[in-house]
């Protein structure tokens, strides 16, 4: 590749990234908004509440602690949300690192999950029998994983998911990612900008399908510093 | 104003019961549900003077419910919520068939406010 295509795949892969950086702020603070809009109706509720008793009417103790409670969950809410997005934005204090590859993923599964509820989907990522770490890009990792999962859930069949299952070994670390489709989409491939994509990490990716189900498989070889 | 029926259509499920319970408070009837589907059967079976809808639903989206409900129930105005831009910097225009778009965090206030408006203005004669 000559020096300028390969400057310029270099600031593609540059505003890709940014742009991905950007969906995941957008879709948590906008969750965050939620949460932070329903906290605000509950202490309305108790403002009214305290109305009501100033007016001589009765209200429940019960009532009243019903209300904390839900307001202390919306707050654990948002403070989960909160470390996710930390969480996220650290994955770029280094370029490479030895990470645990369930924690990344869990963690962009989370993230993403907003979306996937839009198609009334759900993703899950199975825990591994044991630990898998590897030495790797963990933003670029969540990168190509959110790009894969946005290319698939236009085709999951309504009501069901995304599963994700992880595995490893001495030479390579695999994520699995299969879902049942809904069969109006025929084009069962891997995108190219995919594999492109994958490429700067270096991965590779697998996709296989049949007239039921979808799986694509990003394999990351170990690499020792 | 007489008292009128609302129906919240918001996946935020802990935020719509909320505002339920405040508007309750008011003497205004309301009711809620969580998508667009579960919302088209509530219409079909009671009757609502105004409709509040988000625009992120998960499904049907708060812009095809619109569509939908302006079809079948021409006289049932619609708002629309969203969390979506800021402010008012105009960063989203207020689609079609809806009446007004609010923004949230929700001011109860201008919510009751906007409804009375809205209900007022697709009044028969």
């Amino acid at each position: 590749m000559s020096p300028d295509n390969n400057k310029k795949l270099q600031e593609q892969f540059l505003y890709q990234g940014l742009g991905f950086s950007g969906a995941i702020t957008a879709s948590v603070t906008h969750e965050l908004n939620n949460v932070l809009g329903t906290i605000d109706q509950l202490s309305g509720l108790l403002e009214d509440l305290a109305y009501s008793i100033r007016e001589g009417k009765s209200v429940s103790g019960d009532q009243m602690n019903s209300i904390s409670e839900r307001i202390t969950k919306q707050t654990e809410r948002g403070t989960t949300l909160t470390k996710r997005l930390n969480s996220f934005a650290h994955a770029s204090d280094h370029e490479y690192l030895n990470c645990n590859l369930y924690e990344i993923i869990e963690n962009i599964s989370a993230l993403t999950n907003r979306l996937a509820r839009a198609k009334k989907a759900e993703i899950v990522v199975a825990s591994p029998e044991k630990e898998i770490f590897l030495w790797t890009s963990p933003f670029l990792v969540m990168h190509i994983v959110f790009v894969i999962i946005k290319s698939l859930l236009p085709m999951v069949k309504r009501d069901t998911g995304i599963q994700i299952i992880l595995t490893g070994n001495e030479s390579e670390s695999v994520i699995s990612l299969s879902l049942e489709h809904d069969g109006t989409d025929n084009h069962l491939d891997v995108d190219e900008d995919i594999r492109s994509l994958a490429g700067q990490l270096p991965a590779s990716v697998n996709g296989r399908g049949d007239d039921k189900q979808f799986f694509i498989d990003l394999i990351i070889p170990v690499y020792v510093p | 104003m007489n008292s009128f029926r609302v129906l919240f259509v918001d996946d935020e499920e802990e935020l719509v019961s909320t505002l339920v319970d405040r508007l309750e408070y008011r003497s205004i009837h309301a009711d809620y549900a969580i998508n667009g589907d579960i919302a088209l059967e509530k219409l079909q079976r009671e009757k609502f003077n105004i409709v509040v809808v988000d625009l992120k639903l998960p499904g049907l989206s708060g812009e095809e419910l619109t569509h939908l409900v302006n079809k079948s129930y021409p006289n049932l105005p619609v708002l629309m919520i969203t969390g979506h831009g800021s402010g008012n910097d105009g960063s989203f225009e207020k689609p079609n068939g809806v009446y007004e778009l609010l923004q949230k965090p929700i001011d109860i206030s201008l919510l009751i406010e906007k409804m009375e408006e809205a209900i007022k203005a697709n009044e028969p004669g």
